[in-house]
Formats: structure tokens, C-alpha cells, sequence
């Protein structure tokens, strides 16, 4: 009975591996539940699994699919069976990434857990689907009830909130204690920068979202604009954004270039040098001269072009509406288009549109000293505080975040946090922006660190944005809105 | 004695599971939040009090809070005043001998029944400014429609527009309200030589008022507590000009994590909610109608 209900899931897991299983499973069944670690030692196991499930990775990227070998699968549903009989751990995880609706992502994460749970002998993770807009009240209600997952899939946006909160487990011990396999210093300094709160790492980096400029230069050819290689000033950008708006018949549904084209305003207060607004030690300030400058330059495009016709942009474009992130979106929008890097649009731009002439680059500099090509918003797993089995989801969250997983899940997804794996031929053909991030991108980003207000900041920062561009209030009183809001939210935290 | 005692018993059970309920799921978390408005509380640590400090920084710290309220109010009053007259309006439209009456009638009720998020996200196309059908009707009138959820001006009218659209509830209960007025009465009106207007005014308005005291009530508390659309479909903007009191609530209690603070907020809603519903009822006596005093 348990070796056929273990069958029955890896058939609808592993889907080709289902006729082995059965005829695996009969002949275990038949010898008794005998099965021990040792037998899994006995046959090369990760060798033969990892063989396999590279093929099964690498048949969903559609790189190097034939070498499928029926005896390997037979072997590796054997292994299966019987590492299904040891007294493991559950480890249960939670991440949004959900086979049937996630493409290349959905299938490669599945992959990976079927990888981690046939060659550890003491955990076996049971991946929880959780819609990701669920996970993170969904997350504090579990640890306030004391039971909590094990691991799970996060962001820095809301790390600091769990952390001051008390919602996260500090990973220290487990870094310390695996300090040969797992390696901090292998990470890029940004998203490691990220997972550390108040002196003490809360989470284990996985991949970073920044933001780029992506062209699409067949559009631009078509409108008679000729758009420079790799330009390096946002006065550039702007240029070819007039063009194509010029030559579009100057209508602000064909804007060009758009200041509010980011979903986050922290990406132009990156790139408009704006850093320097929190210290990381419950000090915040949103006016300084590099703020005043950007706010003055959204003003410029408000002044120029009618803020409530920006806003009006941004509320048919601005969240990625009407198709605004596929490879069509600078069709509708005239764009010259950007993104995060993380979006599954960067992931399966060139099958959406395979022969589209494109150019990715960072976010030119605005002359700003302190020009970031980008915000940075790193991907983390975390280990819930009161999670039963902690250790198992360090192992998952470690296991996922070597260098050789990592390389497997983030082709089809975000920028991996490790350079190792960013800086390989497999990866560099797999993920043309690849290069833009390790070379233009990472090393210039802004590493705004953990804190609990982040989301009252970035709300603020949004309306401030909003409100400039409607003429509601000066950049002064927007600013010092923003000031307020933030600081008086950090403060009401430490009472 | 033994009678009573049994149907004593069997009350007790058939309540029973009622009253746990509600002890366990309404009344111990309203008076929860009380004491929890006067800490610092995070869902995950133990609450600290910290005396009136969330009320201090609700009216002196918060910098949403005003403008908040002050959205509330103009969703909470338009709504009311126009969600009602157009719903009268309707439900008379409804109540008259037509061809197909009952179709109509569906199709009235029919965004009732449908999901919020639903509803919600249709509206978001609907009103958009460049690509909305709104805009393009009123384009080929040769009129030029406005940014309906991108304007600070637009985008509280657009979301009451859209409430009034989802009110089918309150037709159905003014349809049932103007059926239960005694046909007699128009017929005296109108041997009498009454006009639709003055029938209106003085038959059908005065002998509907039960329903329309209960359709505002209903509608102002319903108001107040306005959410789901503006969480879904503006969160909140263009610069906070959709920001209802209840979606500052939502984003403090479950995006901030400040349950403490939430918890003040919540309870000052209700306190408001309270007054004006008190403020209604205290005028009754001046304008509604009950047949049988």
C-alpha cells in the first residue's frame, strides 16, 4: 500500500518515470520493507538521479533533450522507492511555484525537490503550493500559532518586517557549522547584504531582482530611430524615447520613455543616487539633494507632458497591464521597454519572440555621484521561528542554493545570487541578459538594507511620486511626507 | 416544571453551538482588539502596552489617516444619497407591469452574485482611460471621458458608480418594500385626481421610508467599511485619493504588521460607524413612516 501510493506520486511528478515505478515498487513489495540507507549507498545514487534529472531539466529548457536512458530511469525509480522507506524528516515548504501555471520555473522547481528528496537520506521535502500573495500573513498567523513550515520562499521586501517581528530564525549556526559546503562568500555581496538583519543573517539568498533597460530595436527601426549600442546616459534613453514619441504623433498612450515605467519607485531612487536615505540604524531622511533632484525630474516629464497623462499611462501600463511585460508590450506602449530581471518575460522572451532584434543593458546613469544601475530585491528562503524541523529546511534551503541547483532553477527564472553560477557557458546561452547583470548590473547595485518600515517607504514614495506629478504638492512637502510616514512608522515599531 | 426545564435543555443545546460561536469568534476578538489597541503588537511577539501612544499617533502621526477618513466620508456619503435615489428609481422601474419583468429583475441582481475580485478587475478595464468601453461610448458621443482610476478627481465617483452598478441587493429589498404597499391607497389617489409625481411623493415616498431607513443604515455601515474594490483596483491611489479608512486598516494590521495600531483603528471605525448610525436613528421619528403606529 505505501509503496504504491509512493508510486502514484512520482508517476504524477516525474510523469515519464511512472511505468519503472510500478514494476520497482511490485518487486520491493515482494521482498518486504527491508530497504535501508545502506541500499541507497550501494547504488551511485545522486549520480544516476542527477543524471536523470538533468535530462528531465534540461528536455523543459529544450537544450540537449535525447539522452534519455530507460535503463538510468528504471535505476532511478528503484533508488526512489526505497529512499521512500527511510525514517526521514519532513520538511515542509512553502513557495508559490506551482507546476501548472509557473512554464519552465514551475517544472525545474519540481525537479529539484525530487532531486533533494531521492539522495538525502534524512529529509524529504513536501512542497506546500501557496498562492504567493498568501504566504506572508499565512506565514505569521502559522508562527504566532507555533506551527510553522519549515522553509520558505520570501523576499526582501518583507524580510525585514518578519525579522523585527520575530517571524524568522537567525542562520548563523547552520553557516557556520557547514562553513565547507556552504559559503557566503560565494554569493554576490548585494542579495548576501539583504538577508542580514541587525547584524545577524535571516535568510539565505537565493536570486536578485534588479531592473534593466531592454530595447526592442526592430520596433525602433520600424519607427525610422536609430538607437545606439549600449548607450550609458539616461539622457540617451530619453532621447529615444522622444523619437519614438515624435514619431508616433506625440500621443502619451505612445509615450517613448516614461518616468513612471518601473512598478517600484526605489528603482529611480537608485539610479538617481537616493542611498542615502536610511542608515540602516533607525535614521531615516528622505530629503536630500540626490531625492530632490529625482522628484524635480519626474516634475520635468509632469510639466512637459501633463502629470495626470503620466498617471493615466501608469494606471493602464504601470503594473504590467495590457501586456505591457511579454515581448509585445513596447508594441502597445512604444516603449523603450524595461523590466525586472526576474520576470518570467526575460525567462521566455526569446520563445515568445525568437527572432526579435533586442538590446538589454543597465539602467543608464542619470549623472547622479551615487548612481546604482538598480534597486535590488533579493529572493530568500527563510526558516519560520518555531518551525519543527528547522534543520531540514536550512538542508533544503542550503541544498537549493549550491551552486549546481541554483544554476538549474534560476536559468528559467531570476538571476541566481551566486557568481559561480551566473559565470558559466550553460548559463550565459540559456539567459542572454545574463552577461548585462554579472558585468553592468550586480556590482553597482543599491544594497538598501533589511528594515521593518521598507513597505511604509515604498508606499510613500509611490504617492510622493504620484502626487508631483499631479501638482498636489511641491518636492519639499513630498519629501518631507515621506520622511514622516517612515520615520514615524520605525519609531512606533521600537516603542 | 420538568416541561420546562426540558425545553430549557433542549434550547440550550440547539444555542449552544450558536453562542460558543459567536463567545469564541465575535465577541472575544472585538473585545481582544480593545485591549490590543493599546499595545505594540505584532501577531507574532507578546502585545506591549503602550497606553493611548496608537491613538496619539493615529490623529497626530499617521499622515494618511486624514486624508483617509476623508475619502471614507465621500465614498460613505455619495454612495448613500445617490446608491440610494437610483436604486428607488430602479426598483420602481421594476415594480411596473413590462414586458419581460422578471428578466429585468435578474439582470439586475445578477452583479450581486458576482465574486468581488471579479467584478473588480472587469471594472479596471471597463474604466480604463485608454482602452476602457466607458471611454469609448463617450468618445463616439464626441466626448472626452476622463482617467477614471488614474485622477484624483475621477477615481472615488468611478468606484461609487461601481457600487451603485453591485447594488441589486437593496432594489430587490426596496421592489419588495413598494409591493407591500396597499394597492388601495393608489387607487384613492388616483379617483382623487393625483398625478405620478404627487403618488409619488405622497404614497409611495412616506410608505417606503421602514425600507429606506434600513437600506441606509445597512448602506453606511457597508460604506464605511470599504475595501475589496480599492485594494484591488487602485490600492489605494492615484497620491492616496482612493485610500479608505479600511485599506490603511488592511495595510497596517496585514502589510506592516502593526496589529496594535490596527486595532485602534478598527475601533474608532466602529465608534464612528456607531455614531452616525445613532445620528440616523435619532431622526426617524421627523421621517419615517410606520403604517401601523
Amino acid at each position: 500500500m505505501k509503496l504504491g501510493n509512493v508510486s502514484r506520486r512520482k508517476v504524477v511528478k516525474g510523469g515519464l518515470l511512472g511505468t519503472f515505478g510500478v514494476v520497482g515498487a511490485a518487486s520491493l513489495a515482494g521482498c518486504g520493507e527491508t530497504k535501508t540507507v545502506e541500499k541507497i549507498v550501494e547504488v551511485p545514487v545522486e549520480k544516476i538521479v542527477e543524471v536523470e534529472k538533468i535530462v528531465e531539466v534540461e528536455k523543459q529548457l529544450g537544450v540537449n533533450a535525447a539522452r534519455t536512458d530507460a535503463i538510468v530511469v528504471e535505476k532511478v525509480k528503484k533508488v526512489e522507492v526505497a529512499a521512500s522507506q527511510l525514517n526521514r524528516q519532513t520538511v515542509e515548504l512553502w513557495s508559490g511555484f506551482d507546476p501548472k501555471t509557473h512554464g519552465k520555473v514551475g517544472g525545474v522547481y519540481g525537479s529539484i525537490i525530487d532531486i533533494f528528496n531521492a539522495g538525502n537520506p534524512s529529509h524529504e521535502v513536501k512542497h506546500v503550493i501557496q498562492p504567493w500573495g498568501q504566504i506572508n500573513p499565512k506565514l505569521l498567523t502559522s508562527v504566532a500559532a507555533g506551527n510553522p513550515p519549515d522553509a520558505v520562499r520570501n523576499w526582501y521586501h518583507a524580510l525585514g518586517g518578519h525579522a523585527e517581528a520575530g517571524a524568522t530564525t537567525a542562520i548563523d549556526k547552520w553557516v557556520k557549522r557547514d562553513a565547507k559546503t556552504w559559503k557566503p562568500e560565494d554569493f554576490l555581496a548585494g542579495p548576501v547584504a539583504q538577508t542580514i538583519f541587525q547584524g545577524k543573517r535571516h535568510a539565505v539568498p537565493l536570486s536578485g531582482i534588479v531592473a534593466l533597460l531592454y530595447t526592442n530595436l526592430d520596433l525602433a527601426k520600424e519607427m525610422g530611430v536609430t538607437v545606439p549600442a549600449n548607450f550609458k546616459t539616461l539622457a540617451e534613453a530619453e532621447a529615444v524615447g522622444a523619437k519614438l514619441y515624435k514619431k508616433s504623433g506625440s500621443k502619451i498612450k505612445t509615450l517613448g520613455f516614461s518616468p513612471s515605467m518601473f512598478s517600484a519607485p526605489t528603482t529611480w531612487a537608485a539610479v538617481w543616487g537616493g542611498e542615502d536615505v536610511y542608515d540602516g540604524k533607525g535614521k531615516f531622511n528622505a530629503s536630500t539633494d540626490d531625492m530632490k533632484t529625482l522628484m524635480n525630474w519626474h516634475k520635468g516629464y509632469a510639466d512637459t507632458h501633463k502629470g495626470s497623462e503620466l498617471v493615466a499611462w501608469k494606471s493602464t501600463y504601470g503594473t504590467g497591464g495590457f501586456g505591457r511585460f511579454t515581448s509585445d508590450g513596447p508594441l502597445y506602449t512604444n516603449l523603450v521597454g524595461m523590466a525586472g530581471l526576474s520576470s518570467w518575460w526575460f525567462s521566455d522572451i526569446d520563445k515568445q519572440a525568437p527572432k526579435q532584434n533586442k538590446q538589454w543593458q543597465a539602467i543608464p546613469t542619470s549623472g547622479s555621484k551615487k548612481y546604482r544601475t538598480s534597486d535590488l530585491n533579493t529572493n530568500v528562503y527563510i526558516i519560520p521561528n518555531g518551525a519543527k524541523n528547522a534543520e531540514g529546511g536550512w538542508a533544503w534551503s542550503s541544498f537549493l542554493t549550491s551552486p549546481k541547483q541554483m544554476e538549474r532553477k534560476t536559468v528559467a527564472d531570476s538571476v541566481p545570487a551566486i557568481r559561480k553560477s551566473l559565470d558559466t557557458p550553460f548559463y550565459h546561452k540559456a539567459s542572454p541578459y545574463n552577461g548585462v547583470a554579472l558585468t553592468d548590473i550586480f556590482p553597482n547595485t543599491w544594497k538598501l538594507p533589511p528594515f521593518g518600515s521598507y513597505g511604509v517607504f515604498r508606499k510613500a514614495l509611490g504617492t510622493a511620486q504620484d502626487q508631483i506629478y499631479l501638482g498636489e504638492k511641491t518636492v519639499d512637502a513630498a519629501l518631507a511626507d515621506i520622511t514622516k510616514a517612515t520615520q514615524s512608522d520605525i519609531d512606533a515599531k521600537a516603542k | 416544571m420538568n416541561t420546562n426545564r426540558s425545553n430549557l435543555m433542549w434550547a440550550g443545546i440547539f444555542v449552544g453551538p450558536w453562542v460558543l460561536g459567536f463567545l469564541l469568534f465575535t465577541a472575544y476578538p472585538f473585545f481582544a482588539s480593545l485591549w490590543y489597541s493599546f499595545t505594540n503588537y505584532n501577531i507574532v511577539r507578546d502585545a506591549e502596552f503602550i497606553g493611548l501612544y496608537n491613538y496619539e499617533f493615529m490623529f497626530f502621526k499617521d499622515i494618511v489617516f486624514w486624508v483617509s477618513i476623508g475619502n471614507t466620508f465621500y465614498f460613505a456619503i455619495t454612495l448613500v444619497i445617490f446608491g440610494t435615489i437610483v436604486d428607488i428609481f430602479l426598483a420602481a422601474l421594476l415594480n411596473r407591469k413590462i414586458v419581460a419583468r422578471a428578466t429585468y429583475r435578474l439582470i439586475y441582481f445578477i452583479p450581486v452574485l458576482v465574486p468581488t475580485v471579479a467584478s473588480s478587475l472587469i471594472w479596471i478595464w471597463v474604466l480604463n482611460p485608454q482602452r476602457g468601453i466607458v471611454n469609448y461610448l463617450l468618445e463616439a458621443m464626441g466626448l472626452v471621458g476622463p482617467n477614471w482610476l488614474g485622477s484624483t478627481t475621477w477615481v472615488k465617483p468611478a468606484l461609487v458608480i461601481m457600487a451603485i452598478w453591485g447594488s441589486g441587493r437593496a432594489i430587490i429589498i426596496f421592489l419588495a418594500g413598494l409591493q407591500e404597499i396597499p394597492r388601495h391607497l393608489y387607487e384613492a389617489a388616483r379617483i382623487d385626481g393625483a398625478g405620478p409625481i404627487t403618488v409619488f411623493r405622497h404614497i409611495t415616498l412616506p410608505l417606503l421610508t421602514p425600507v429606506i431607513l434600513f437600506n441606509v443604515v445597512v448602506g453606511l455601515i457597508f460604506s464605511f467599511q470599504a475595501f475589496a474594490e480599492s485594494y484591488i483596483m487602485t490600492q489605494g491611489g492615484p497620491a492616496n485619493a482612493s485610500l479608505f479608512y479600511g485599506l490603511n486598516l488592511y495595510f497596517h494590521a496585514f502589510e506592516n504588521l502593526r496589529m496594535g495600531y490596527a486595532s485602534a483603528l478598527a475601533w474608532l471605525l466602529f465608534m464612528i460607524i456607531m455614531f452616525f448610525t445613532l445620528v440616523v436613528f435619532r431622526g426617524t421619528r421627523r421621517w419615517v413612516y410606520y403604517e401601523n403606529e
